[in-house]
């Protein structure tokens, strides 16, 4: 993909999304000037950027939605529930090319009838809609009223000059006199102008309270020249002026176009001494001065690939200047340089041709033809860090990375580790079998210091993948809104923390489990707001969203203020399921109960609904955030809400774990479902069913803790009999188990690789880690094996 | 000064900046049947022209300034 285009695909996307989000604030508030002023500006330079790329479909889109907000700027459009529907679908639609022109390089094939379609029905909500075929261009109802004579002119000019015309509404901020703003003097420079209507924004007031100082005009320009020329004039004011380019069908409203162009080709002498000889000129040279730019841009340096983008751009510009100028002669000439320039990599035949039609003359030895190799060396001179923060709004110096170069580092760091864990194995040796007491105590400083600066830099590299959990929270505005719609329930998303930070893989692996959570929140937790106003609370749910740093995790909670779960309706269903006993259930606690959601199979619904509760959800939850090590904790009360808690690791990529021996192997543990590590006297087992293998518990500080034998549950022999045994307690789904083993070794901190081949399938195994002797050390899922 | 104010008539001169503005309001506010000369004027910022446009004073000479007669032909009826 050449370098424009994948800069392009980046940006685009930042700026729907800032569109998008903006357009949620909007509905709910929807006199903020501020956020239409963002929405309107993300999308009002999405729109410049794609007219770079030559995506048409997607800028007929786009423009569309941008006349739409403008509208609702103007004041003359209010924002509504359907509308922001519309736009959201529009946005939605870019989102969709934009992820193929990143995959393919292009649009879909039908993105042309797509985006008329979608454009006219954005259109539709300026309260004009216009026919089809004149799809991308402005229903611009006050050109249709214009003199008949103007807009035959208007066409024959069209028609000879290859381009199409375009509308102008210029409506300049009432303050813009204060920056020395002369909205006439821009209006005068307006290229090829046929027809003008200048009208107040409001009636005049009387001649006492008008304030001379506030502009109060609007101008409607209609002229002959291609928007793109038309837009140059308007560059410092854009978002006051809207440029649109007039398909014929705006202007033949009523013409009959054959008739009049064969029996009267001459027009009123006024409107054409009006409007040519001064215009004209004024074009060339307006045109020569883009002209010459172009040559300008062709001499400086450019990386990469970049130059074919440049090219493509200097000849869109130049032909859109000879259209402007009506110089159809040079088009083939333009085509076929340009043709040459990308095939052999050399600009000079192009920028020479663009020098002549601009009339400047070339200076024969500057600039070296772009060749790869020259061009880095000047790229320092290119302001890019400017043209970057333009664009980006002062968004601070945001490096962007290909993901793959990070864990690359990452990868390094884990061998690191690994190398750095050799060491107190080298110390081991150098004391017992070759008894160097000193070398080894040096070896261990040395371990030190290196371990030190291990982890300094392992905690850098691992920032570099922290990324804020706004990056998926920030999707669920929408969701929200779409889903309380369709189930008519009115639903607040109130949205805390979402600057903390976790690492990428934990971020995304949160995405699905809080869309679940989420769902359910809406479709079980908040009730229909007849329910909620007869239960005295407001008729608008609320559902929480906030994220917070803890030790070493990051906690996510979905809180809701509904219904909350009826824990005798779960002991119930879970009877009715067969999911427990009725004996078992009677033991459990209230917290248990309610964890019962979480079980594979249950649902508490009796009804299937269109959004959750299909069996499935609340267990995917707990099986996702398991294996990113997580945990889950749900609160309830009945009447007040739910609240699920979601702990999740900071980071997925480093485990500390607790290395144990068992049967002569060594295997390890992660720490976080260690508890405590005891030992136990051989007699302090107690069985619980007699026989071989039988269930044992040991009694720790006046609790029973049921006890398995880690040999045993891999099939390993049983370690030969001794005094105590080294009992590991851990804790799993919220129980204490002591878990039995021959010997507890060091604790480390490895980088975890998951069983991949033949070994994926193996039960009770997290994964492998390799160890600073070499040796492969296997952590265990205890979960799985117990 | 590109305005100079002749007893009941104004008259514009080569380029009127938007400072002018003010002073025109408040003089055309004071006259019961103003009159513009705007003959020899070449252009005038916008906050001068939505002044004239707004008080339409008779306009006595119209400008020479094909761009500024095309402005005031489009935003008021010319009285003579």
């Amino acid at each position: 993909m050449n370098p424009l285009l994948s800069q392009f695909v980046i940006e685009a996307r930042d700026q729907l999304e800032q569109a998008s989000t903006g357009l949620l604030d909007l509905e709910r508030r929807p006199g903020d000037a501020g956020v239409l002023q963002t929405v309107f500006r993300a999308i009002h330079t999405l729109k410049g950027s794609s007219g770079l790329v030559g995506v048409a479909p997607l800028t007929v889109l786009v423009h569309a939605a941008e006349d739409l907000l403008g509208a609702v700027r103007d004041g003359r459009v209010a924002v509504q529930t359907g509308m922001v529907d519309v736009l959201l679908d529009g946005l939605d639609r870019v989102g969709i090319w934009v992820d193929a022109l990143e995959t393919t390089g292009d649009l879909p094939s039908d993105a042309g009838d797509t985006a008329s379609i979608q454009a006219s029905r954005l259109r539709a909500w300026l309260g004009t809609p216009i026919p089809a075929k004149a799809a991308g261009t402005l229903s611009a109802s006050w050109i249709a009223r214009l003199d008949k004579a103007v807009r035959l002119e208007t066409v024959r000019r069209a028609q000879a000059g290859g381009g199409m015309p375009s509308a102008v509404v210029y409506e300049p901020d009432p303050e813009c006199f204060f920056r020395g703003d002369d909205p006439l003097a821009l209006v005068r420079r307006i290229p090829e102008r046929l027809a003008l209507v200048i009208e107040p924004t409001s009636r005049w007031p009387q001649p006492e309270s008008i304030d001379p100082l506030m502009c109060a005009l609007r101008f409607r320009v209609l002229s002959a020249a291609p928007a793109t020329a038309v837009e140059a004039v308007f560059r410092t004011v854009g978002d006051q002026a809207r440029i649109t380019p007039l398909a014929l069908a705006d202007l033949e409203a009523d013409l009959d176009l054959g008739a009049d162009l064969e029996t009267n080709p001459a027009l009123p002498a006024s409107t054409r001494a009006d409007v040519q000889p001064e215009a004209g000129s004024e074009d060339r040279a307006a045109c020569r001065r883009i002209l010459a730019e172009q040559v300008l841009v062709l001499e400086l340096a450019v990386q990469g690939e970049q130059w074919l983008g440049r090219i493509d751009s200097v000849e869109r510009t130049v032909c859109n200047c000879l259209g402007a100028i009506g110089d159809t002669d040079h088009l083939g000439k333009l085509a076929s340089t340009a043709v040459a320039a990308r095939a052999t990599g050399s600009v000079q035949p192009l920028r020479a041709f663009v020098a002549e039609l601009a009339g400047v003359s070339v200076v024969a030895e500057i600039a070296p033809p772009p060749e790869p190799a020259m061009r880095p060396a000047r790229v320092e001179e290119i302001p890019a860090d400017t043209r970057g923060a333009e664009v980006r709004g002062g968004a601070g110096r945001v490096l962007r990375v290909d993901s793959r170069r990070v864990d690359t580092l990452i990868e390094t760091m884990g061998e690191l580790i690994v190398a750095k864990n050799a060491l107190p194995f080298l110390a081991r040796r150098a004391e017992e079998e070759h008894d160097r007491r000193e070398l080894s105590r040096a070896i261990k400083a040395q371990y030190e210091v290196i371990h030190r600066l291990v982890q300094e830099l392992q905690s850098a590299v691992l920032a570099i993948r922290m990324l804020p959990v706004s990056q998926v929270f920030q999707r669920f505005p929408r969701l929200v809104r779409d889903l309380a719609h369709r189930l008519d329930k009115r639903v607040e998303l109130a949205i805390e923390g979402e600057e903390t930070e976790a690492d990428k893989t934990v971020i995304e692996s949160l995405a699905d489990p809080l869309l679940h959570l989420i769902r359910n929140s809406i479709d079980h937790g908040i009730e229909p707001p007849e329910d909620r106003i007869a239960a005295g609370k407001p008729a608008h749910g609320t559902i929480r969203l906030a994220a917070s740093r803890g030790p070493d995790a990051v906690i996510i909670e979905v809180g809701d203020d509904g219904c909350g779960i009826d824990s005798a309706a779960i002991r119930a269903k879970v009877v009715a399921q067969g999911i427990l006993d009725a004996v078992r259930i009677q033991s459990l606690s209230e917290d248990e109960v309610l964890m019962l959601v979480f079980h594979p199979g249950f649902s508490s619904r009796e009804e299937v609904s269109e959004l959750s509760g299909r069996g499935v959800g609340l267990d995917a939850v707990l099986a996702v955030v398991e294996t990113a090590g997580g945990t889950v904790a749900l609160s309830s009360r009945l009447g007040q809400g739910t609240t699920v808690r979601l702990t999740l690791p900071l980071s997925l990529a480093i485990v500390r774990v607790m290395t144990v021996e068992v049967g002569g192997q060594v295997f390890g543990v992660p720490m976080d479902v260690v508890a405590e590590t005891v030992r136990v006297p051989s007699g302090a087992f107690h069985s619980l069913n007699h026989g071989p293998g039988g269930e044992r518990a040991f009694v720790l500080r006046d609790s029973v803790v049921p006890a398995i034998d880690l040999a045993n549950a891999l099939g390993l022999p049983p370690a030969p009999p001794a005094e105590q045994a080294a009992v590991l307690v851990v804790r799993l789904n919220g129980e204490r188990v002591g878990v039995v083993v021959e010997a507890f070794r060091e604790r480390l901190e490895v980088l975890v690789k998951p069983m991949e081949g033949a070994l994926a399938g193996v039960a009770g195994y997290a994964g492998t880690a390799l160890l600073g002797d070499g040796r492969v050390l296997p952590i265990l899922d205890l979960k799985e094996l117990i | 000064m590109p305005i100079h104010y002749d007893d009941t008539c104004a008259v514009f001169e080569d380029d009127c900046a938007a400072e002018e503005a003010e002073a025109l309001l408040d003089w055309l506010r004071s006259q019961a049947d103003a009159t513009v000369d705007l003959t020899r004027c070449v252009h005038l910022h916008t906050a001068v022209f939505q002044v004239v446009i707004a008080t339409t004073p008779r306009i006595i000479a119209p400008p020479k300034d094909q761009f500024l007669a095309d402005c005031l032909a489009a935003s008021m009826p010319i009285k003579k």
